[in-house]
């Protein structure tokens, strides 16, 4: 079979499992909104409700039913995709996710595509000249990385080529104040897309040029490589072809335990710079305390995370033959 | 002495080793050795003797902080240590290769192990993929693997110790070497398992005439597979010569006691094993003189104070020690 | 690495044990703590009294500038590292100090309290960690304490499964065997002889630890869940948000102390574990 077959069976088997787990995600919701000290019929009503509004609210989430009832009943609407309705924007939570999602997923995708290729390729430059300048570079710079939130680099950015140099904007997916067509709309919006994408994408370089250089001089340490050259491999060979399929695994596997705070910098790249995807809802919930779209946020995104988790899960037992399940 | 058929010789080889505090220390010291043709020489020592580091200077895969002092390598007629990185790379797997220790770290893990086979093939004959996975599985045939074609595709946990060490003789001996070098190939298996290797590479060399060099501290599987033998100890070598020779009478203290240290079963019952007394020396700081005095109950004061150098006792047969004594009645033959 | 008895073990000279980007590690973190206790008393300005001098570049009076409030800058980054370092220590503690329970009775123990354990701590690490941290504090409040409370909660499981890993190596070492076989209770057993043998393990764990609260709470802040009446580096951050453009040094320092602060931080615990012959480096 080949290895795209295998890897759909393998994440196949294992979407299986995630009904079961974003039912424990919506249940563990449910139990932080119960746990909290604030009433959830106030939590759920929003600022200052009248006293009848919050009867109206406890009879629409059902909040005098007995808790099991009530677990089950959210639960269950959860998984119909119903997650309430968002006080401030007055719509469906679900239909507001759905609307900004996509915005979050072009964002995080492309930078995380990009980030890969080029952090594969440092690691591999560093783990081939251990101990010199090039790898020193490399590592220092990662590790900075590593240790900035993703916001500031985006600020920086932003002071950088926005307000210094003036060369792209700083705000938005697209210009506001005119309007594009064709060619010149592609330009447009490749231009706004620059910052954000790069901001990210530096955040996302440093987690994987950080494991997978070690996983690389790791795999350099391993007698198969020794054995490789004693083939007469020549030197890339025995990088590429022999240690870097290795390294590969790590590599994968970190960007899947990653995942939530690579998502985590995605949201807030968007707050910087004001695009329309979930860091804007994430925001606005929280400014506006609107609880019914903080929880929905909240789940849609953990569930995002755990399929994320089970995507390299599989992508990881093709990589490695050892885990083939 | 070197002729026509001489596929490798060694000369006056002297290798450094740089330690992180930053001295420097001889681990290897006027090593002197030639393989001729078709020959099994086998390299006896215990760890630290120098015997694996041998090995890897010829095949110029020593460790960063490892340099050749001086002394001289050829493989037939090649300097081996002039030889650019290029050149040397198409020597190694070629003409000249070699099979490690461990096989279960060996092979990539990642990779399938006909793939890992067919990539020594295609390093260095001009063969298309597909021909050299049908060689592939010839040679996991001839290395007495099984099903090859089946066994090709799979990766190598899948293959027990044993067969992962015939897989790591097929792909040492993919293209015809001129040399072969072994260390410690048995040392990880187990002992039906090392009688069956050791078989297999008795039968290789019958068959293409592939010189074998035998890195190993078993004397018995010495005595089962080699023609010469070369003993060393602490980064010399202190006797060498034709097993027969050197099971039955050797001359040097050394050999003596590795030879009486091995034990067989008609020893008489009760009877300790004879282990020899004391350590080796710490090659950063050895003793003068010869460097197994310390432990030699045959020393004498010239012993302790010159280091030997290396005497022919006779045609082929040739010891470093002051006093060779005559250890001929003393020794129990090692046998098959 | 090798494993040291107990009665052997002597305190280790830290300087000299770090290589250079630890030993840069050190010297970060300590000039931070410097910057937030010596130099916060020392300073003329205070980081709450607001002044007429809105958002002036830094400048003679106002070393780093004021914001838009007419707050020192200065002034604010230093008592604002008071915060964020306390976020740090407080939750690495927390951590650190359920971790190891944990992670040392699992390792210890094994069977199936370390099956069943373990099992919770693979739940509790799959879910986003953010996220979560970010709705808990949604929830419960915004106190600077409650935030370092969720954190810390949140967070042992990394400790847990590196100590729970160390310390079932150390179960098979001889001298713990030769102490269990000389009669010496589970508690004596780790207590003096397997926990100071992974104390460096430890140290690392909290040096990493200390770095990720830090930087997570500034993720908390930026989202507006910081705690306004105790103004941490990432609150600052927030604030200076809107001022990029005209006020660039608002949200600048305190992003750079920040930043230098967490790289020092995770620069310290890689040094202890390089210094400690680990080099496999997935925390």
């Amino acid at each position: 079979m080949s290895a795209p077959a295998h890897l759909a069976m393998a994440i196949g088997r294992r979407m299986m499992m995630a009904v079961p787990v974003v039912m424990a995600i919506v249940v563990l919701t449910f139990v932080l909104i119960r746990l909290s000290p604030t009433d959830p019929a106030v939590l759920l009503a929003g600022d200052a409700p009248a006293p009848e509004f919050l009867e109206k609210i406890r009879t629409q989430y059902h909040l005098d039913e007995p808790v099991p009832k009530q677990l089950a009943i959210y639960v269950g609407s959860a998984l119909q995709g119903d997650l309430g309705t968002s006080i401030y924007f007055r719509k469906p939570v679900a239909e507001l996710i759905l609307a900004h999602a996509p915005v979050t997923f072009l964002l995080t995708l492309t930078s995380l595509a990009i980030a890969s290729v080029i952090g594969v390729s440092l690691a591999v430059l560093a783990a081939s000249r251990p101990a010199t300048a090039a790898d020193t570079a490399v590592t220092t710079l990662s590790l900075a990385g590593y240790s900035m939130p993703a916001f500031w680099i985006g600020q920086l950015l932003i002071l950088a080529f926005s307000v210094w140099l003036g060369w792209l904007p700083s705000n938005g997916m697209g210009s506001a104040r005119e309007s594009f067509e064709g060619f010149e709309l592609l330009v447009d919006r490749v231009r706004h897309m620059v910052l954000p994408v790069t901001s990210l994408v530096l955040f996302e370089l440093a987690i994987v040029t950080r494991f997978t250089r070690a996983a690389m001089v790791q795999a350099l340490r391993q007698d198969y490589v020794t054995v490789a050259r004693a083939k007469g491999a020549s030197p890339a060979r025995v990088l590429w072809r022999h240690a870097l399929p290795n390294a590969l695994v790590t590599t994968v596997t970190v960007l899947g335990l990653e995942f939530g705070f690579l998502l985590a910098g995605s949201v807030v790249t968007e707050i910087v710079f004001g695009w329309p995807g979930l860091g804007r809802l994430f925001f606005d919930a929280i400014f506006r305390r609107d609880f019914p779209l903080l929880t929905g946020c909240f789940i849609f995104t953990s569930v995002m995370v755990v399929l994320a988790n089970m995507i390299t899960d599989a992508l990881v037992s093709v990589l490695d033959p050892r885990t083939a399940r | 002495m070197m002729d026509l058929h001489t596929v490798l010789d060694v000369d006056d080889l002297h290798i450094d080793i740089a330690t992180p505090g930053g001295r420097t220390f001889s681990a290897l010291q006027g090593v002197s050795l030639q393989i001729r043709a078709g020959e099994i020489v086998g390299v006896v020592g215990e760890s630290g003797s120098g015997k694996s580091l041998l090995a890897k200077s010829v095949m110029r895969l020593l460790p960063a902080a490892a340099r050749v002092a001086r002394g001289r390598i050829r493989l037939g007629a090649q300097d081996l240590l002039t030889l650019d990185a290029a050149a040397m790379r198409r020597l190694r797997g070629g003409d000249l290769s070699m099979v490690f220790q461990d096989p279960m770290t060996s092979l990539n893990p990642v990779l399938r192990v006909g793939a890992q086979l067919s990539e020594a093939i295609e390093l260095h004959q001009p063969v298309a993929r597909r021909t050299a996975w049908a060689k592939a599985r010839e040679l996991l045939a001839r290395v007495g693997i099984a099903n090859p074609a089946e066994r090709a595709r799979q990766y190598p946990h899948e293959f027990s110790g044993g067969m992962r060490q015939r897989a790591m003789i097929a792909m040492g001996i993919a293209n015809t070497p001129r040399l072969l070098i072994a260390d410690e190939p048995t040392t990880a298996l187990d002992v039906t398992v090392q009688l069956q290797i050791l078989r297999l590479l008795r039968a290789l060399n019958q068959d293409s005439k592939t010189a074998v060099l035998f890195i190993t501290h078993n004397m018995g599987v010495v005595a089962s597979l080699c023609d010469r033998v070369a003993v060393m100890y602490s980064g010399r070598i202190v006797e060498e010569g034709p097993v027969d020779a050197i099971f039955s009478a050797p001359r040097h203290p050394y050999t003596w006691a590795l030879l009486n240290a091995v034990p067989r079963l008609d020893f008489p019952r009760g009877e300790r094993l004879a282990a020899i007394p004391g350590q080796a020396p710490d090659l950063a700081a050895p003793p003068a003189g010869c460097r197994f005095a310390p432990r030699c109950s045959h020393a004498t004061d010239q012993c302790r104070t010159q280091e030997p150098t290396r005497v022919a006792t006779d045609e082929f047969h040739s010891v470093a020690c002051w006093v060779r004594p005559d250890l001929q009645e003393k020794t129990h033959a090692v046998g098959q | 690495m090798t494993a040291v008895n107990a009665s052997h073990a002597k305190p280790w000279p830290v300087w000299r044990a770090l290589n250079p980007s630890g030993r840069t590690g050190l010297l970060l973190l300590l000039a931070a703590v410097l910057l937030c206790t010596v130099v916060a008393g020392m300073l003329q300005h205070s980081p709450s009294t607001m002044s007429e001098a809105l958002r002036e570049p830094p400048g003679a009076t106002h070393w780093l500038g004021t914001d838009d409030l007419g707050r020192d800058v200065l002034a604010r980054v230093a008592h604002g590292g008071q915060i964020s370092l306390m976020v740090g220590t407080f939750s690495a503690l927390i951590a650190v100090l359920i971790g190891v329970a944990v992670g040392a009775a699992c390792g210890y123990l094994g069977g199936t309290f370390d099956a069943v354990v373990m099992r919770v701590t693979e739940a509790f690490q799959i879910i986003p960690r953010f996220f979560l941290a970010l709705i808990v504090v949604a929830l419960v409040g915004s106190g600077i304490w409650k935030i370092i409370l969720v954190l810390g909660l949140l967070s042992w499981p990394a400790t847990a499964r590196v100590v729970r890993a160390q310390v079932m190596v150390l179960r098979r070492e001889e001298f713990v065997l030769a102490a269990i076989m000389g009669g010496a209770s589970t508690l004596r057993v780790i207590g003096r002889h397997i926990l100071p043998n992974v104390a460096p393990i430890i140290a690392v764990s909290a040096s990493l630890q200390a770095g990720s609260a830090i930087l997570l709470e500034s993720f908390i802040s930026f989202l507006g869940l910081g705690d306004v009446a105790h103004p941490s580096w990432g609150l600052l951050l927030q604030q200076g948000q809107l001022f990029i453009r005209d006020g660039w040094w608002i949200s600048t320092f305190p992003g750079l102390a920040l930043s230098l602060t967490i790289l020092g931080l995770n620069l310290l615990g890689d040094g202890i574990r390089a210094a400690h012959g680990d080099s496999a480096s997935t925390s």
